[in-house]
C-alpha cells in the first residue's frame, strides 16, 4: 500500500505525523513529507488513523 | 422537558445565556431532530458529535455555498439578509470544493506554523501591556478592554491596515457581530449599512496596495489571480471582512467566556498559575468551553439517508459545534471545565472537512499566550456586575462582562 497526499487540499497541519511519525513529517518550511512511498502491512493501522484524522481530508490510501 | 419546549430561533432566550438543556435534551432524545420554522421550511438539527463530524467531512452531497443559501442563517429570512450584503460575490466559508480549494489557496499559506509562530512575540508584548494596564485599572468590561484588542490588532498589522484607520474598522466589523441584537444593529438597514462600511474601506486599503504593495495579506490579494484573472475588488472585500470578523470576533469570545469559566472557576486559575505547563491543553479547553461560533449550516444538494432520516435535496441540516462540544460519549464530565483535559476533540474549528477553520493555529497562539500572561499576573477575577450575552442564536458571545482582576500575591 501507499498513501498520497492531495497538495491542493493539505495545510501542514501535522495531524498525521502526531499519529505516524514514522511515515509523515512536517519539515521546518511547513510542508507535509511522506518519509516513505511503500507502506508495510504492519503500519497499515496507524497510517489508516492518520488518513482520518487530517482535518482537510488530504490524504488517501493507495493499493497496488 | 419535551421538544415542544426547544425553540433555537428564540433569540431572546439565547440573550439570557446559552440554552445548554436544550442541547443536552436533543442529544439524549432526538440527536437529529427536524426543527420547525414558522413561514418557512424548517431545518434539521445535528446535536451529537460523531453526526457533525460525519456531515462536515462530506461537500460533495452537503453545501455550503450561498446558491443553497449558505453556511449560516437557520431560517430563510435570516439567510437572505447575509446573502444579499455580499453582494453577488461568495467569500470562503460560503462556497463548495473546486472553487473554494481554489479560493483558499491564495491565504492559506500566510496561516501555517511558521508564519504564524513568527507573531508570537509581537503578541505577548501587546498581551502582557495589555494585562499590566487592566490590573492597574481593576475593574473593566473584559469584552472591550481585554479580550477584543489583541485579535484585533494583530489582524489589522496583517492585512496591513494603516495604524490610525484601526478603531474605524473595529467599530464596524463589531455591528457585524450584532446583527441580531437591537442594542447593536437597530435593523436590517443599519447591518446593510455596516457590512458596506466594512467592504467599502477595503476598497480604499486595495487602491492603496495596489500603488504601494508590502508584505501583507491584502498585497496578497491584489496581486492573486484565480483561472488567469485577477480577484475582483468585490471578491477582495468579502475577504477582507472575513478576516476582519473572523480573526476577531472569534477569540475575543474565547477569551471572554475563558474570564468568565475562571470567574465561576477560581481553582482553574489556580492551578493554571501553578501549573503553567497547562497552558496548551488549557488553550483546547477554552476552545472547547467557548465556542464562539455555536452552529454552521449545510443544504442538502441530493436525497440521502443519514442515521435512518431521509434528508431531501434542498433541506437545511445545522451542525451544532455548542452541542457537540458537551457530548458526554466524548467528554467525560463535559460540563466541568477542567484545563487539564486530554485529549479533547473538540469541534470549535469544526470537525474537519474543507472548511477546517483557517486561523486555527492564530486562534490558539492568541489564546495561549493569554492565559500564560494571565496566571502570571492575575490571581483571581471576580464578577463585578451582570454578564450580558449578546443576542444572537450563532455567536456565543458576551457583549459586556464587567469583572475585577486581582493580582497575585507573587506579583503583588
Amino acid at each position: 500500500m501507499r498513501v498520497e497526499v492531495n497538495r491542493d487540499l493539505c495545510e501542514a497541519n501535522g495531524l498525521c505525523a502526531g499519529q505516524a511519525p514514522s511515515v509523515f513529517e512536517v519539515s521546518d518550511s511547513d510542508e507535509l513529507e511522506i518519509l516513505r512511498e511503500h507502506i508495510d502491512p504492519s503500519e497499515a493501522d496507524v497510517v489508516d488513523r492518520a488518513v482520518r484524522v487530517c482535518p482537510k481530508q488530504a490524504l488517501r490510501v493507495t493499493y497496488d | 422537558m419535551d421538544a415542544s419546549e426547544i425553540n433555537l430561533l428564540d433569540k431572546d432566550r439565547f440573550a439570557q445565556g446559552t440554552p445548554h438543556e436544550w442541547f443536552t435534551w436533543l442529544r439524549a432524545n432526538a440527536p437529529i431532530w427536524r426543527h420547525p420554522e414558522p413561514d418557512g421550511p424548517g431545518f434539521w438539527v445535528l446535536s451529537k458529535h460523531s453526526y457533525i463530524t460525519e456531515l462536515g467531512r462530506n461537500p460533495q452531497v452537503f453545501s455550503s455555498d450561498d446558491l443553497y443559501g449558505g453556511p449560516t442563517g437557520l431560517t430563510v429570512a435570516d439567510r437572505s439578509r447575509m446573502n444579499d450584503a455580499a453582494k453577488g460575490a461568495r467569500s470562503l466559508p460560503h462556497m463548495d470544493p473546486p472553487d473554494h480549494t481554489q479560493y483558499r489557496l491564495i491565504v492559506e499559506r500566510r496561516f501555517r506554523n511558521r508564519p504564524i509562530s513568527e507573531l508570537e512575540d509581537r503578541i505577548r508584548e501587546l498581551t502582557s501591556e495589555l494585562l499590566d494596564a487592566t490590573l492597574k485599572r481593576g475593574v473593566c468590561d473584559v469584552v472591550h478592554d481585554v479580550a477584543s484588542v489583541v485579535p484585533i490588532t494583530i489582524i489589522c498589522e496583517m492585512l496591513g491596515l494603516p495604524t490610525e484607520d484601526r478603531d474605524k474598522v473595529i467599530a464596524i466589523a463589531k455591528a457585524d457581530f450584532g446583527v441580531d441584537d437591537p442594542e447593536i444593529l437597530t435593523d436590517k438597514d443599519a447591518y446593510v449599512a455596516a457590512r458596506e462600511g466594512t467592504q467599502s474601506y477595503a476598497h480604499k486599503l486595495m487602491a492603496l496596495r495596489r500603488e504601494k504593495p508590502g508584505s501583507d495579506l491584502m498585497t496578497v490579494l491584489v496581486q492573486s489571480t484565480v483561472d488567469g484573472r485577477p480577484l475582483t475588488d468585490q471578491e477582495i472585500a468579502l475577504y477582507f471582512e472575513l478576516f476582519i470578523d473572523a480573526g476577531h470576533e472569534t477569540v475575543l469570545t474565547a477569551l471572554s467566556q475563558t474570564v468568565q469559566a475562571f470567574v465561576e472557576n477560581p481553582d482553574e486559575l489556580r492551578r493554571l498559575a501553578a501549573h503553567p505547563e497547562l497552558a496548551t491543553s488549557a488553550t483546547e479547553e477554552a476552545l472547547r468551553w467557548a465556542t464562539p461560533v455555536m452552529y454552521f449550516r449545510r443544504a442538502v444538494t441530493e436525497d440521502i439517508d443519514f442515521h435512518g432520516y431521509r434528508f431531501k435535496e434542498g433541506e437545511s441540516v445545522t451542525m451544532w459545534y455548542i452541542s457537540g462540544n458537551r457530548d458526554d460519549d466524548v467528554f467525560i464530565d463535559p460540563f466541568r471545565f477542567d484545563i487539564g483535559r486530554n485529549p479533547n476533540h473538540h469541534l470549535t474549528f469544526g470537525g474537519g472537512g474543507p472548511h477546517f477553520c483557517l486561523g486555527a493555529r492564530l486562534a490558539r497562539l492568541e489564546i495561549r499566550v493569554f492565559l500564560e500572561e494571565l496566571a502570571k499576573r492575575v490571581g483571581v477575577i471576580e464578577a463585578a456586575g451582570d454578564p450580558a450575552p449578546l443576542r444572537s442564536n450563532l455567536f456565543n458571545a458576551y457583549k459586556r462582562l464587567p469583572v475585577r482582576f486581582v493580582p497575585s500575591l507573587v506579583n503583588s
